[in-house]
């Protein structure tokens, strides 16, 4: 479903991902890790798109097509969602109406019927249940006074409504305290099927204690320095990654 | 009306009485200025031709303009024809002998900012036959200057000794009929300040009109104009802490700045001239234009002042940012007590593309103080990119004093970035008691948070220019509390 | 026209018309406009030098400034195709509704019957009929006319309303529509607004200033309000203005607030080809307070000069300032606000704001924030900003799915709304949203937005 192969990605005159590459496939999840500056975000942030990262190598196919030619809104129609690690606030847009911009336009490029402020209503409040958000939540400004954990709900709850194929999880953990964390990753599990992939992008170990990934890959300087499955990750906990300086992909 | 008209037909019989200008004792016009004045003044300084034809032109452009009135001071008019647009320097005859001829209230400023007694004598123009130490302190810097190819001199020594560098720069940032008070200057200034670092050099030290006191009185139209070539960096202190004696009630310098590509030039000014008695008697006007340009791609031109004296401040250090990423900086510090009135700001133009500036003023009133913030921040269409912050925040002491912020934003370029913010209050009870709860006085706990109030503007400052601010806030914020 | 080739035009007809406009046999009425005329002889009109007009200086408006419109019979018919049935987009709810078609005032079919307490003048009528009403306002126009076109307001008007609210009327509202049309090219119509409201009473006034048709030409409206709110009171005036790319609107306020009362004052400025706004506030009871806020959204080459001065002149005031512009083509919009806080009034507070968004390489935008205290109990603080739309907002939308020109013109709607919704009435507020829908690229579902 998602190809990465040889990926190089500048942004301004700094080289940030030096040879990237991976595959994930249907229903697969799949863990990146990596110290600060090993360029997880920037990863993240080229999959969707983000103005101001330039590839100069390598490329990107999602299910099979050139990912790199589409718009941010392409893409997301398409079905690749990003969770951000920071999301923005956008005063004076009202949730409601942003999920049911952004529903539609994910529709109408399925070819499927636009759904109407009753009909989205519905739709909307079962997937209110997933993130245990009320429905408060919707009248509000796109994130505006939005607590931490509050903003990475409402993230979870946009990939609960727009039902993406592939969703990466830009350090969604971080400034989490452990109730907010398990509301978030009981989410992201009600999420998982078969056809539709993770990319979680995490510091710590401790997201994947609750969502167990089937591969985790370390990242550092720009490039996988190793593979392997959830045990990885509590190797890493342990060892810390200075236990991998030095070592070339695995 | 009927004074004004008596006072017009003073003049007019002055001028008969006297002729237009007459040579008194030796190297001293009478009061008046007329062309006669000005060719006599170019005449004395032994100045080539086309430097006199500036001073004219400066001159004709000044007769025809009229004094500004939109700034927030308040003043009688002056008479231009009653000030002595020229003297040598002063006789010895008429200074004080001694520190104990001099006015003790002097005195006991100096003491209380640990002035050496020395220099108490110099700031006090008291007549010292021995040579002073500072000469030979001078000689040895001017060494080292030379070393580095630094050209650092009277404006004077400057016109003699460099003149094709003069008539580059000189009006260039400040043209002749910029205001009426840069034109009054161009026209009849006597010396000042000139310095030139040239390409990729360093400035050795930090420069300061301090290490040539002992030079001739430069009166009260001072030229000073800075160039610092591409590469090149240097940092220069104007003024010093201690009150000077000063019987000129006008000041009005003009200070031109030039950075070329990569220079950086860095200004700090003091200014503590007399501001007057407790009821607004005497005092200085300081009416002066200073102005840098950053004609360099990545040059940088930083204006920070402490102004504590004068009983009218009108200044306004600006920045032209021409150069493509060129920054522009300006730290201000301004305080009124009792009388005192400033108008203070800066413009910040800019030009280039990715220019950027930051302003940082401080306002502090007491007393019956008037204080204004007026500032202008203009984003040509051209300026790409630029970005400006402006902080400007002031403090009232005391319920009769003013705090005026006017700030002007005008911008012409939608990838540009400018923010302003500003806030007026007075110290907060809280603040006092908190200190207070803590065994410090009133006085010291005020000047405590007067002090964190400006610590943006110090910490701009050199070091020991820094410390010798806080004590001068300290010093003229007394009776400001009780 | 040279500056005083345009102070001795109006002076001459000032001449021709004195005689027609109403009032001029009441020796108060003409006294007071001869006042007026002779301030103007000594101000003259702004130039392009005058501090205060400088970003006023739009098209030819200070050079040619347009005549007067000529005096009618005060009182026209109501031609059909202006039933205000067919103006209101949104019922208002107003109590009362005054209609001035290119500056004459035009009686309505089917008003409804005023509720006790609310009375309107015809300011035509009051200056015929009822001088002695009309002398003490006059006074106080003649008072605040600081400049040449406020005192040419004052000589030349034709008409306005005198609105007095009482305390027994309860909450009311009022709405004054402005029509311009096509037969009003060529000339400036000048009306002018009293609005008494007394103690304890309570009143929301709408104008609404909008064209009929397309108009070719250069046109000018030229209004001047006085306000006065009692001890208690409240009063909410909207200025939504949405007229013809080629009117010159000018509009002064003058209002004084009383005791523990509260004023707030509204602009939405979308249309003319210049659009000034000029208000002057004086907080002058105890516990005052006034909130100015407002919007202007332009395009094309238009320009709206705000200009925003409140004073403190009483303890315990408090102000506010609020006002966002949206600058498309090659429009300017410039923002003064002035805070004054006079020795003794303690206790004030102060809050400004002005926020601009750039939306072309070719629009201005001016901010001039200003504060001046004459006090130490004071809490002021001002705040201005230009900048341009937020790129992590817009790729944050993208990433959703919403097209860039959506995610664009939604950010810049929701700029604007952040201050439109705050609006206090709710008509008042339904109908700002729906003009700048309208008026905005992509007309988006706003009900929904918010």
């Amino acid at each position: 479903m998602l190809d990465i192969n040889d990926l190089q990605v500048c942004v301004g005159d700094r080289q940030i991902l030096r040879g990237l590459t991976l595959t994930i496939g249907e229903g697969e999840v799949h863990a990146i890790m990596g110290p600060n500056g090993s360029g997880k975000s920037t990863l993240a942030h080229v999959l969707a798109g983000r103005p101001g990262y330039e590839v100069t190598g390598g490329s990107i196919r999602f299910k099979g097509e050139d990912l790199l030619v589409l718009a941010p809104e392409e893409r997301a129609r398409q079905g690749v969602f990003l969770a951000f690690q920071y999301p923005v606030e956008v005063p004076g847009v009202n949730n409601t109406y942003m999920l049911k911009a952004a529903l539609n336009a994910v529709r109408k490029h399925r070819g499927e019927q636009e759904l109407d402020a009753m009909e989205f209503l519905q739709f909307v409040k079962k997937r209110l249940e997933i993130v245990q958000m009320n429905e408060s939540f919707l009248s509000r400004g796109v994130n505006e006074g939005f607590s931490g954990g509050e903003k990475k709900r409402n993230e979870i709850l946009q990939m609960a409504v727009l039902e993406p194929v592939l969703a990466v999880l830009d350090e969604t953990d971080s400034g989490l305290d452990i109730d907010a964390l398990r509301i978030v990753a009981d989410g992201v599990n009600q999420l998982r099927s078969a056809a539709r992939s993770f990319l979680l992008v995490t510091h710590y170990q401790r997201l994947l204690e609750y969502i167990v990934p089937d591969q985790v890959h370390v990242l550092a300087d720009g490039r996988i320095v190793k593979s392997g499955g959830p045990e990885l990750a509590l190797e890493l906990e342990m060892r810390g990654y200075d236990w991998l300086r030095g070592q070339d992909a695995a | 009306m009927a004074s004004d008209n008596q006072h017009i037909e003073d003049l007019v019989r002055k001028d008969y009485a006297a002729g237009f200008f007459t040579e008194l004792e030796t190297d001293t016009v009478a009061p008046g200025l007329s062309e006669e004045v000005i060719r006599f003044i170019s005449a004395k300084k032994q100045e080539p031709e086309w430097l006199l034809e500036w001073r004219l032109a400066a001159y004709r452009e000044w007769l025809r303009m009229t004094p500004p009135n939109w700034a927030r001071v308040k003043h009688a008019p002056i008479d231009f024809q009653a000030i002595s647009y020229y003297s040598a320097p002063k006789s010895r005859k008429d200074a004080p002998k001694s520190l104990d001829e001099v006015d003790p209230k002097l005195l006991e400023t100096y003491a209380k900012l640990g002035i050496p007694l020395r220099e108490q004598e110099m700031l006090a123009g008291v007549a010292v036959d021995a040579v002073f130490d500072s000469v030979s302190v001078a000689t040895t810097f001017k060494d080292r200057l030379a070393k580095a190819g630094v050209i650092f001199c009277s404006f004077s020594e400057a016109v003699r000794e460099y003149p094709e560098l003069v008539r580059q720069y000189l009006g260039t940032v400040v043209p002749v009929g910029d205001n009426y008070y840069a034109a009054l200057n161009s026209a009849v200034f006597t010396d000042g300040s000139f310095c030139f670092v040239p390409k990729g050099v360093r400035c050795p030290m930090e420069l300061s009109t301090y290490f040539r006191i002992n030079a001739a009185n430069t009166g009260q139209f001072e030229r000073t104009l800075i160039i610092a070539e591409a590469g090149s960096h240097v940092s220069y202190l104007e003024g010093c802490t201690a009150p000077r004696r000063d019987e000129n009630q006008l000041h009005a310098a003009v200070v031109e700045l030039v950075a070329l590509d990569d220079a950086r030039i860095k200004y700090s000014t003091v200014q503590n001239w007399y501001p007057g008695d407790a009821e607004g008697r005497g005092g200085i006007y300081n009416f002066v234009t200073k102005r840098g340009e950053c004609r360099g791609a990545r040059s940088s031109i930083s204006w920070t002042q402490v102004e504590t004296g004068s009983a009218i401040t009108w200044k306004y250090p600006s920045c032209v940012l021409r150069g493509d990423d060129s920054v522009g900086e300006f730290y201000s510090v301004a305080l009124t007590n009792h009388r005192q009135q400033a108008d203070t700001g800066t413009k910040m133009i800019h030009l280039g593309r990715n220019t950027r500036s930051t302003i940082i003023s401080k306002g502090i009133s007491a007393g019956h103080g008037q204080n204004a913030y007026r500032g202008l921040v203009r984003i040509a269409a051209t300026a790409a990119g630029a970005r400006n912050h402006t902080q400007c925040d002031s403090l009232l002491l005391g319920s009769r004093c003013g705090a005026h912020t006017l700030p002007c934003i005008e911008v012409r370029n939608p990838s540009a970035k400018v923010e302003h913010e500003a806030t007026t209050s007075r110290i907060s009870e809280d603040q006092l008691f908190y200190c207070q709860s803590r065994g410090i006085g009133t006085e010291d706990a005020v000047n405590m948070i007067v002090n964190g109030f400006c610590r943006e503007v110090f910490r701009e400052l050199p070091m020991e220019f820094a410390v010798e601010a806080q004590k001068l806030l300290g010093v003229s914020l007394e009776g400001a509390v009780g | 026209m040279s500056a005083s080739a345009v102070t001795e035009h109006f002076l001459a007809a000032f001449e021709r018309v004195a005689p027609l406009l109403p009032g001029a046999a009441a020796p108060a009425v003409l006294e007071a406009r001869r006042v007026a005329l002779a301030r103007f002889a000594r101000l003259g009109m702004p130039t392009a030098r005058t501090e205060a007009w400088r970003y006023s200086n739009h098209g030819n408006w200070l050079r040619q400034p347009l005549d007067p419109a000529p005096v009618v019979a005060t009182t026209a018919a109501l031609p059909g195709e202006l039933d205000p049935g067919n103006l209101a987009v949104t019922d208002l709810g107003a109590h009362a509704r005054i209609l001035f078609v290119d500056g004459r005032r035009v009686d309505e079919r089917g008003t409804r019957a005023l509720p006790p307490g609310l009375r309107l003048h015809p300011l035509s009528r009051l200056l015929e009929e009822d001088t002695e009403l009309a002398r003490p306002w006059l006074a106080t126009a003649v008072e605040a006319a600081n400049d040449g076109p406020a005192a040419l307001n004052l000589a030349f008007f034709s008409e306005g309303a005198l609105i007095e609210v009482e305390r027994e009327a309860g909450a009311v509202t009022i709405e004054i529509i402005f029509l311009s049309t096509d037969s009003g090219v060529g000339h400036t119509a000048h009306t002018h607004l009293c609005v008494e409201i007394a103690d304890g009473a309570h009143a929301t006034v709408v104008e609404r200033h909008v064209s009929l048709g397309s108009v070719e030409s250069a046109a000018g409206a030229d209004v001047s309000r006085q306000l006065r709110v009692g001890s208690r009171a409240r009063l909410s005036h909207a200025v939504l203005q949405d007229a013809h790319p080629r009117l010159y609107h000018l509009q002064r306020t003058s209002a004084r607030v009383g005791a523990d009362a509260e004023l707030s004052l509204w602009s939405l400025a979308l249309g003319g080809n210049l659009a000034r706004y000029e208000a002057t506030v004086d907080l002058s009871g105890r516990g005052a307070s006034v909130d100015l806020a407002g919007v202007y959204a332009l395009k094309g080459r238009q320009a709206a000069d705000h200009h925003l001065t409140v004073r403190h002149l009483a303890p315990d005031t408090r102000s506010q300032m609020r006002f966002r512009g949206l600058l498309d083509g090659h429009s300017r919009g410039a923002f003064t606000g002035c805070v004054q806080v006079a020795p003794g009034a303690d206790g004030a507070s102060a809050r400004q704001a002005n926020d601009n968004l750039l939306l072309s390489p070719h629009a201005e935008a001016v901010s001039r924030p200003e504060l001046g205290i004459e006090t130490d109990d004071v809490q002021c603080s001002h705040g201005s900003t230009v900048g341009q739309q937020d790129e992590s907002a817009v790729f944050y939308l993208r990433s959703r799915g919403i097209d860039e020109a959506t995610a664009r013109s939604l950010l810049s709607s929701a700029f604007a709304i952040a201050i439109l919704r705050t609006m206090p009435h709710d008509g008042a507020r339904a109908l700002a949203l729906a003009m700048l829908t309208l008026h905005l690229p992509q007309r988006l579902a706003l009900e929904e937005m918010l």
